[in-house]
């Protein structure tokens, strides 16, 4: 009795803080961690998306990611994507941000122009870059008109995969400008102050003060770029459809055009599940060795 | 307190679960009356438009006032890619327009075999799988073909169509040396198409089990592709497929076909629709893709047009069988469907100009046992899915500089690790 | 090195006027930026000159394009090949605009109202169902609440079209494929790692006293939190919604596969891609269409400019 009159107690006590939580886990378990679990198990099946009759293959779907020169070349174009993309954004984005960091109507307006592709969809503008960069479209239209030949930035393979790095970068160094803004306006200008009585020049406060302090906010634009990066599926889509010669296709291109055109979704959950595996360890492996970087800071 | 903490759990728990029930009550909300609704996916084209069919089905409606047919629109992909989709979330309609049977779909269909409708149309046998006939078609796409411009001809001075691939070969010089572009390609997915054109025929005619042997490995793409893909690099390097074709999308390598900026051009014969429809065009005649030397039954590439599977899913099955019987028996049906897509069917004539009456000459000449699947194939002649996309993925390759043995090395591998 | 000293100057003079608010601290602030300008080694005419320089060519790269959308919005065709950065005499009009409008093929007014809904259920119940958890989480002082805290922020790390083929699977298994309740509950799912760390990572920085205050007041642990702790959250809800808000929006793989075909319900991207298709050359189609689809993110970017690109940067840097 004194039992289940106590184990009643801590229930009272625990049952509001279970209801507050539990809707959350329901429905993030559902529609999250089973998913998740199941692609794995996926994964390991010859799944045609047809019939519910699944075989279990092991680690097949795994072995022809790593061997079918397709999903090969999409990862390798992925990578080069994300890293590129990645670093740029960077350099483009502190640059710009120190120019503009200030107060002051002028800047505030050009922050705005940098950053608004950030808030529309990449499909669209896949779609828009695609209008301008088309073998009819508007930039070649331009060049004819000065009499001057076409250039094939979306039909020769070295082209067309510049075209969708250089478009990612349009529409993503904004975001990283932004975040670099607000660390520097975190800065506390004593340092500088601080600096220049000791006779630090700008180049040394930069060094000093700048960029150590900025160092969690590397990590963040190093992280989020890169985990965004190895997404990238939509602004392909829209842009090049994944040509020409396949050489734009991405990691994501590669999961959903296996998954649902060639009706092996076996294969594809075996993809994805490289692609988390890959982003969680970037993920995380980047966060751990920036850690050095940003505890110099405390110091 | 407990009663205001439990309402507000309560409004919680019941607007999750009123999300989560609220929209499988309204989907279940059918009827058992005793009208039978049969859902259609069909391919919507600019030839075969949603009132198309609509149309097309009114008269059997009228027929049967018990069934009422209802047309339904793919996605943007098309029927093939959306069919998937549909059979993924369980929401399968009864009939299926112009996805071939396979052996991985064969298990959704229902067996057809029963039906004499099914069992004697066109293609049926090279459609049939274990000996089932699980679809029915109206009649046949070619896909070996050129189309080719007269006026270009007279001008270079070609006096019959080529009947072998080194005649066409020359031919191709020759008009390029009159002036005009010899091939009329284009990017997206009509890239493979002038590579299969000019392969099938030979290979198929040499080792009818091709598909067969290609997919359980007993012959490679190498060893049995490499001249056909040599060719095409050949083509490419001559100028006769002019490099840039891989930025012309298909409605446009259609426009300057039509507009007579080329010479020939390898399309299926549902071009026939286009230019019949065309108003101002150059005179178009079309001829069977040629073999290699001393092959003298070519081999032809084509499709069933507009193909009906039953699904196994369908609650209507024999509803269902009904509307299909009449789509590929009633006369009208059948032709007004010809008509539409460009199709052609031995005995089913429709009004159709000079071109279309070359097209139905090839089909009358062609023995059924000759007819040859192309792309990824169909029935029990298949290979990898995905097959076509790489293919082109790899003539694509070609017409921006690729060497015709790395294209080939390529599929190798593309069809080892796929198989 | 004008470079430099541009830089430094634009670096500090930006968090000095941040931080330094007070009349007094101005006029101090005044005089060492006198007593700067006259340093002899700043060359900053030249540099400004240089800043303003690079920056315009950015701006030049960054507004063609949406400069070309909008002309060519327009135009006829002929005159989007033959004249794209300006208008011959007579070209322009509003009916490939107007056909857009009233396409069959893409209501995007429909669309519009669909997606703006999707984004408000997304909304509501990210943050109905975080809120309450993240708050449990933020007090708990046990391994499980850790344990909760990891799990959901594991989620961050997995790319949505990983879970995306099995969840149709779920989905098909609860008869929610294809609905609207079924997408909204996976895209809520999607969002709730982000949700979650955001309002425990803000409702650390909240004293404990407030519990006490509220529960002082008779009320019940959950209603206490509804009434005196969610909204101090303000701050944290607003970022939340701004990043779910412009994430649902422009969605794009989600609706197109959980939605699917045979549902009818486009959201803007899904319509778009319907619409135009990846192959499309008729530009008097494909300019309108963009111009509808990309507007009201412009117009809602503009207005809320701020809170948007404040609201993105704490999301972000709280990460």
């Amino acid at each position: 009795m004194a039992d289940t009159s106590r184990t009643m107690i801590v229930w009272k006590r625990r049952l509001p803080g279970l209801i507050m939580t539990m809707p959350a886990v329901i429905v993030f378990t559902a529609m999250f961690l089973v998913p998740t679990v199941l692609g794995f198990v996926l994964s390991l099946t010859n799944w045609n998306g047809f019939s519910l009759n699944l075989t279990f293959i092991g680690f097949e779907n795994y072995l022809r990611a790593f061997e079918n020169p397709r999903s090969v070349d999409a990862a390798i174009f992925t990578t080069v994507f994300a890293v590129v993309t990645t670093v740029v954004c960077n350099l483009v984005g502190l640059a710009l941000a120190v120019l503009i960091a200030g107060p002051g109507r002028a800047n505030t307006v050009v922050r705005a122009v940098f950053f608004y592709p950030y808030i529309i969809s990449a499909l669209i503008i896949g779609f828009l870059w695609s209008a301008m960069l088309a073998p009819q479209g508007v930039f070649n239209s331009i060049l004819a008109n000065l009499g001057l030949p076409s250039i094939p930035f979306l039909t020769d393979p070295a082209f067309a995969q510049t075209s969708v790095i250089v478009t990612g970068i349009w529409a993503h160094y904004g975001f990283s400008m932004i975040l670099y803004i607000a660390g520097l306006k975190s800065i506390p200008a004593e340092y500088y102050e601080a600096a220049t009585v000791d006779g630090a020049g700008p180049w040394a406060r930069f060094k000093n003060i700048t960029v150590p302090l900025l160092a969690p906010i590397v990590t963040v634009n190093i992280v989020l770029g890169l985990v965004t990066a190895l997404r990238v599926y939509d602004v392909v889509l829209a842009l090049t459809a994944g040509g020409p010669a396949g050489s734009t296709e991405t990691v994501v291109f590669q999961i959903l055009k296996n998954s649902f055109d060639n009706g092996k979704l076996g294969y594809g959950a075996a993809q994805g599940v490289i692609l988390l595996i890959v982003t969680a360890v970037l993920g995380i492996g980047v966060t751990l060795a920036r850690r050095n970087a940003e505890k110099k800071v405390a110091d | 307190m407990i009663t205001g903490r439990m309402a507000t759990a309560a409004a919680g728990l019941t607007a999750v679960a009123l999300a989560l029930t609220g929209c499988a009550a309204g989907a279940e909300g059918g009827e058992t009356g005793e009208k039978v609704t049969v859902t259609m996916l069909v391919n919507i084209t600019p030839n075969l438009t949603e009132a198309f069919w609509n149309d097309l089905v009114a008269p059997f409606e009228e027929a049967n006032p018990d069934i009422d047919v209802k047309i339904q629109a793919p996605a943007a992909e098309g029927v093939a890619k959306t069919l998937p989709q549909l059979l993924a979330s369980g929401e399968v309609p009864d009939i299926v327009e112009t996805v071939p049977p396979t052996e991985e779909l064969a298990p959704e269909l229902v067996d057809l075999s029963q039906y004499d409708w099914a069992k004697n149309g066109p293609l049926a046998d090279q459609y049939s799988l274990d000996g089932k006939y699980y679809m029915a078609g109206i009649g046949y796409q070619l896909q070996s073909i050129y189309f080719y411009n007269k006026q270009a001809f007279s001008e270079a001075g070609i006096e019959a169509p080529p009947t072998t691939v080194d005649e066409l070969e020359a031919d191709l010089q020759k008009l390029q040396d009159a002036g005009w572009t010899p091939i009329q390609s284009g990017g997206e997915w009509i890239t493979q198409i002038p590579v299969q054109t000019t392969g099938l025929p030979s290979i198929i005619a040499e080792n009818a089990d091709w598909f067969a042997e290609m997919s359980d490995g007993d012959v490679t793409f190498s060893e049995t592709y490499s001249d056909a893909m040599e060719r095409y690099a050949s083509w490419v390097a001559a100028g006769y497929i002019p490099a840039d074709s891989v930025g012309v999308k298909y409605a446009d390598a259609e426009q300057q076909f039509l507009s007579g900026k080329s010479a020939i051009y390898p399309m299926g014969s549902w071009f026939a629709a286009s230019e019949a429809k065309a108003a101002e065009k150059p005179e178009i005649g079309v001829f069977r893709a040629p073999a290699e030397k001393g092959i003298d039954n070519p081999a032809m590439g084509a499709n069933v047009a507009n193909p009906y599977v039953i699904m196994m899913a369908s609650e209507h099955q024999d509803a269902a069988a009904k509307v299909v019987e009449f789509l590929v028996t009633d006369e009208e049906a059948v032709t007004k469907q010809l008509a539409a897509d460009g199709n052609f069917r031995d005995g089913y004539e429709y009004e159709m100009d000079a071109l279309g009456q070359e097209l139905l000459a090839i089909v009358a000449d062609t023995p059924e046992s000759d007819f040859t699947p192309t792309g990824d194939g169909y029935g029990e002649r298949v290979l990898p899915r995905g097959y076509q996309t790489e293919l082109n993925v790899q003539a694509q390759a070609m017409l921006t500089g690729v060497s015709a043995a790395d294209a080939i090395a390529a599929m190798d591998a593309w069809i080892e690790s796929n198989r | 090195m004008p470079t430099t000293e541009t830089i430094s100057t634009a670096l500090v003079e930006g968090p000095e006027e941040l931080t330094l608010n007070t009349t007094a601290m101005r006029a101090v602030q005044r005089e060492r930026r006198r007593a700067r300008r006259s340093t002899p080694t700043s060359n900053s005419v030249g540099g400004l000159i240089l800043k303003w320089t690079i920056l315009c060519l950015v701006a030049v790269v960054m507004l063609t394009p949406l400069y070309i959308l909008v002309i060519s919005a327009f135009k006829p065709q002929a005159d989007i090949i033959e004249n794209p950065l300006g208008f011959s005499p007579g070209s322009f009009t509003f009916d490939y605009l107007w056909a857009s409008i009233t396409s069959e093929k893409f209501n995007v007014i429909q669309a519009y109202g669909i997606t703006l809904l999707f984004v408000l259920l997304v909304n509501v119940f990210s943050i109905g169902l975080a809120a309450p958890a993240a708050y449990v989480i933020a007090r708990g002082q046990s391994k499980w609440h850790l344990a909760l805290l990891l799990v959901f922020v594991s989620g961050l790390f997995i790319p949505g079209q990983v879970t995306l083929i099995p969840v149709v699977f779920v989905l098909r298994m609860l008869g929610l494929i294809g609905t609207i309740p079924g997408f909204v509950l996976f895209e809520t799912a999607g969002t709730l790692p982000v949700t979650i760390f955001l309002f425990v990572a803000y409702l650390r920085t909240v004293p404990r006293d407030i519990d006490e205050a509220a529960a002082l007041d008779g009320a019940g642990k959950i209603r206490a939190f509804w009434l005196c702790i969610f909204p101090i959250m303000k701050p944290a809800v607003a970022t939340v919604i701004v990043l779910h808000s412009i994430g649902v929006w422009n969605d794009f793989v989600n609706p197109q596969v959980i939605l699917g075909p045979s549902s009818g319900i486009y959201t803007v991207t899904t319509g778009v891609y319907a619409a135009i298709g990846q192959f499309s050359t008729d530009y008097t189609t494909v300019f309108p269409t963009l111009l509808l689809t990309i507007a009201p993110a412009i117009i809602f970017f503009l207005v809320m400019q701020r809170y948007i690109i404040g609201g993105l940067a704490a999301g972000a840097t709280k990460g």
